[in-house]
């Protein structure tokens, strides 16, 4: 052990330099996965807070009447679709900043598996109702809207629009949520095999 | 005390600690340095949740062990020989002190298993055996068994590169 007691030595005498404080700085450079999976939540949650705003404003400046009570019911339920799964995105970010960042490695390992079974289920769940409730407060806002155009007007705005919301829903959805659990999928696989490795020992 | 006030204090205490526990686990100045910000901005994040019911630096460290452990294995095996090199530059420059041997014993270091990596920084820096326990989360019978381990590979590696 004498060698160890020279590395010891060595290690003792090197005395990194500290920087001056910059935490905005830090916050900024800060990269991590657990960051990104947070960052994605409030993105999400803030652009769908915002969606009944621009819905308010272009209706302000656009001086926007209907004729269809059931037209305002649609905008009604499309503001307050996103604003559901605003407050869904924002109880996510929610959980995720109160992990225990200081827990014990079995205890974090176990906070990040409960979080990735939970998220599981919940898009199981939550992204097709939303879609299809979306669609069709989208359908009801539509019956008066392409009733002032003409019939080849009708078809392109309604088929882009189904286009739009199948590409959202099996192709950007699920790239989105491949890249989540892909970063869930490694935080929980790293500790696993961390685990392993603390749990080595203990027979010997 | 005030959250800022406290929070510097932490940092300016446990910043080069943290950064050698980071060094000795990458064996790369760059990543060393990004984990240890990690560690601060998380600690500045959840300063309200420390209660006091562990010592500061058990809470600490487990922050830094938790940042470190979960960062990608990717961008941890990425240009270490390049930026080790960096790191001994980087320490030349700052106090003209020809640090190599420094650089190599964190290069030996981050060739252990990961957590063999932080244990052997604490055993370095000399925490009690009940402190590392706490912060690794395993018994402190199995912690000597890992630490008479680790301490023995860290010579073999160190003298495989004919510095003792």
């Amino acid at each position: 052990m004498e060698d160890f007691e020279k590395l010891k030595a060595l290690w003792q005498q090197s005395a990194p330099t500290t920087p001056k404080v910059d935490l905005e700085g830090m916050k900024k450079t800060n990269q991590s996965n657990q960051r990104s999976l947070e960052k994605t939540q409030l993105r999400a949650a803030i652009a769908l807070f915002l969606t009944p705003v621009g819905i308010q404003i272009i209706f302000f400046l656009t001086h926007t009447h209907f004729q269809s009570a059931l037209t305002y019911v649609a905008v009604a339920l499309i503001s307050v679709l996103s604003v559901a799964q605003g407050v869904i995105h924002l109880s996510l970010y929610r959980r995720l900043r109160r992990m225990n960042v200081a827990a014990p490695a079995t205890e974090h390992l176990r906070q990040w598996e409960a979080y990735y079974q939970f998220r599981r289920k919940w898009v199981r769940i939550n992204n097709p109702v939303y879609t299809l409730a979306l669609s069709v407060a989208l359908g009801l806002y539509y019956i008066e809207i392409l009733g002032l155009m003409s019939v080849p007007y009708r078809i392109v705005v309604g088929t882009l629009t189904a286009a739009w919301i199948l590409y959202s829903y099996f192709v950007l959805g699920r790239r989105q949520l491949r890249k989540e659990y892909g970063r869930l999928e490694s935080i929980i696989q790293n500790l696993k095999n961390l685990q392993q490795q603390l749990d080595a020992d203990s027979a010997a | 005390m005030a959250e800022p006030i406290l929070f510097e204090t932490i940092y300016q205490t446990y910043y080069p600690k943290i950064l050698k526990l980071c060094l000795g686990y990458t064996g790369d100045y760059p990543q060393a340095q990004d984990l240890t910000q990690e560690t601060f901005v998380k600690t500045w994040e959840n300063l309200n949740q420390f209660r006091g019911t562990a010592q500061l630096s058990t809470w600490l460290y487990r922050i830094a062990v938790n940042t470190c452990l979960y960062h990608l294995r990717v961008q941890r095996n990425r240009h270490t020989d390049g930026l080790t090199q960096h790191h001994a530059e980087q320490l030349a420059d700052e106090k003209d002190e020809g640090d190599q041997p420094v650089s190599i014993l964190y290069k030996c270091i981050s060739q252990l298993a990961e957590t063999d990596r932080l244990i052997i920084g604490f055993v370095l820096d000399e925490m009690p055996y009940t402190e590392i326990a706490q912060i690794v989360g395993v018994s402190e019978g199995n912690l000597r068994v890992k630490i008479h381990r680790i301490k023995h590979q860290l010579s073999v590696i160190y003298n495989h590169y004919g510095r003792l």
